[in-house]
């Protein structure tokens, strides 16, 4: 079963991978036709990231793209294969990869921005992976994933002004750990709910319809999100100017 | 071999199954059939593990402490195997998914199936004969087939019944059957079960079967006799009776004619039982 | 001993007899009529299921039956054998010609021909000197 995943993982890679082919020839032809003049550095800079970071989320939201469209479920659930072994022979590619991507920007930029990137690589991946089950489209995954993401950053910076206010630390000794730390405090609350969901729904996975079977993420997953969000926006709106007002 | 108690199982708003119970010997080979959406198919994939009960148990008696599902060869209605995969590659996945090294690929050689091609350019009967060949390989000992052995031409399915029937003398395997056609099949069947909204309401033998539904034809309805369904023709009509009962007397001018599979069980069908 | 295949059986699926009886009168017609000789290895179980494409089940259940009823014994891990004995044959015999009489009367006279008619027909085939056309299979 690894093999098939392996493929599949290096096929989507393969995919990303052309979006990186396209740069060099578009500004090839730009420099031979049309002359716009952006520098290529800065270009394939940031298309390597995009293209990278959305790696992670395809990767993650196709994880099951194969039982789904082929309708092989019913294939994969008749084997003698634990959930956990599939999960795992599934995951394991994907994360390879990531991996492998982690270690070439390591080489290629250094520790601190490769590390960076490894661990929102991971993250992204995380959620499309919790998202796979209740979203069929890729599309609507990488715009839930998008979601998420502006969640997390509006959860992150809540908790850093917090941790400031609540222990009156002082700007001018920027410690990045503590930014580094409400940032994994946000990711944890964004992410739990949904992973919890996930393993709920995934454990007692069968061929019944989907949508009769993701009870966890309406239960946990979206009362969680909607929480959180309204925390955010209570906190942007009342508490800050509650804040300033005070201080 | 096979034991389920007390199962519930529903699909949204539909209940299929409340407090069923079946119990199959090991060795038997049963047919299950019935009307369309009477909950076979949904009935094999829960004992295939594929969906999951509410409530209830099925037991499932390997003899080890292993996964049942080693020990159980399923094949649905429709194949499902990955479509993207070559014949070689599905072979392979389907090996190492059951821990097995050797494919056996008698079935395989009367095809004209080449080990490069893809899963979703063969045509269906091919695709079955995959399947069956991949579940042969792994030597279950409960065989669950879902209809499939009349998508597979006649020569096919003789090789194919050869093989169970092998398999019955050597192995005492066991075999549940979904069909709805019994041309080819019906002298393999031990036991035939009749379902109707997730009950059962025949359970027999097949000799059994055969010795208690019988044709009357004749003028009139056999007195005291349960009718299941009638044909009327001109002049005649065709009564078709179960339980008949030798001891109960009928018309001179009526005569009882014996049925083979498929009459019986159109008849439960097409009559009140349905 | 080399095994000798029985006549070939033909399995009705819309006789009135059941399967195994179908098999097992069969098995005993060409034991009593001498195409089986005693001593004679009958088809194993596996390979006569495989033939008649029926399963296995019934076979068994007919070799048991014919074991019981004294036609046949067995030799575990050597098969079935032809028993009997020439008094036996004679009995058995009668038996099954009466039982095929039994079946040929009542469905002539399910056609309306009395015994009397069923009778005549007899002695009419008789001094015709026909003699009963062997059905094959």
């Amino acid at each position: 079963m690894l093999k098939k995943e392996f493929r599949d993982t290096a096929y989507r890679f393969v995919e990303c991978m052309l979006i990186l082919l396209a740069v060099p020839i578009a500004y090839l032809t730009d420099k031979l036709l049309i002359h716009f003049r952006a520098p290529f550095q800065d270009i394939m800079e940031v298309v390597v990231m995009v293209v990278v970071l959305g790696f992670s989320v395809y990767a993650g939201a196709t994880i099951f793209q194969a039982e789904k469209k082929d309708r092989a479920f019913e294939y994969l659930l008749s084997l003698p294969l634990t959930r956990k072994k599939i999960l795992w022979n599934k995951l394991l590619p994907r994360l390879a990869f990531i991996l492998g991507l982690t270690l070439v920007l390591f080489i290629v930029r250094g520790g601190p921005p490769a590390l960076n990137m490894g661990i929102i690589m991971l993250v992204l991946f995380s959620a499309s992976v919790f998202l796979s089950l209740p979203v069929d489209s890729v599309i609507i995954a990488f715009l839930g994933v998008a979601m998420l993401y502006y969640l997390f950053q509006l959860c992150a910076s809540m908790i850093y002004r917090l941790m400031i206010s609540l222990w009156r630390l002082h700007i001018l000794h920027y410690n990045p750990r503590e930014e580094y730390s409400s940032q994994v405090i946000a990711a944890l609350i964004v992410l739990a709910p949904l992973g919890i969901a996930f393993w709920k729904t995934y454990k007692n996975l069968d061929l019944k319809p989907m949508r009769l079977q993701l009870k966890p993420y309406l239960v946990i997953a979206l009362p969680s999100i909607v929480t959180v969000l309204a925390l955010a926006v209570f906190f942007f709106r009342y508490y800050l100017s509650w804040l300033y007002r005070t201080m | 071999m096979l034991e389920i108690k007390d199962l519930s199982f529903n699909y949204g708003k539909t209940q299929v199954f409340d407090g069923f119970d079946l119990s199959v010997p090991k060795g038997q080979v049963c047919l299950i059939t019935g009307i369309n959406g009477v909950g076979k198919s949904t009935l094999l994939r829960l004992i295939a593990g594929v969906l999951n009960p509410d409530s209830g148990t099925i037991e499932i008696d390997t003899g080890t402490g292993e996964d049942p599902r080693r020990r159980i060869g399923f094949i649905s209605d429709e194949p499902r195997l990955y479509q993207s995969l070559r014949v070689g590659q599905a072979i392979d996945f389907h090996m190492s998914a059951n821990d097995l090294k050797n494919f056996d690929d008698t079935l395989l050689q009367h095809t004209k199936l080449g080990s490069d091609q893809r899963i979703r350019e063969l045509s269906t009967g091919q695709k079955i004969i995959l399947h069956l060949s991949l579940i042969l390989s792994t030597e279950p000992e409960l065989f669950l087939i879902d209809e499939v052995i009349h998508s597979i031409d006649a020569y096919l399915r003789r090789l194919f019944l050869e093989t169970l029937i092998q398999l019955l003398s050597q192995r005492r395997i066991t075999v549940v059957l979904v069909n709805l056609n019994f041309h080819d099949i019906e002298h393999i069947i031990d036991r035939v079960i009749l379902l109707k909204s997730g009950e059962i309401v025949v359970d027999e033998s097949i000799d059994n079967l055969k010795a208690k539904v019988k044709k009357v034809v004749g003028e009139s309805p056999p007195q005291s006799l349960d009718i299941l369904a009638r044909l009327d023709f001109s002049g005649h009509s065709e009564f078709y009776v179960y339980p008949f009962d030798p001891d109960v007397a009928i018309e001179d001018s009526s005569r009882i004619v014996d049925l083979n599979l498929t009459e019986i069980v159109t008849a439960f069908i097409g009559g009140e039982y349905a | 001993m080399k095994p000798k295949t029985p006549m070939e059986i033909q399995v009705d699926a819309k006789s009135a007899l059941p399967v195994y009886e179908q098999v097992k009168r069969a098995i005993k017609l060409a034991i009593l009529s001498g195409d089986l000789a005693e001593g004679d290895r009958l088809m194993s179980i596996r390979e006569l299921a495989l033939k008649l494409r029926i399963n296995p089940n019934t076979i068994i259940k007919v070799y048991y039956q014919l074991e019981v009823e004294g036609f046949v014994y067995s030799r575990p891990g050597a098969g079935y054998f032809v028993r009997l004995d020439p008094g036996r044959i004679q009995q058995e015999s009668r038996k099954l010609f009466e039982q095929l009489t039994e079946e040929y009367v009542f469905q002539a006279a399910h056609l309306g021909y009395s015994l009397k008619k069923v009778a005549e027909e007899i002695g009419r085939k008789q001094s015709r000197g026909s003699q009963p056309i062997a059905k094959g299979g």
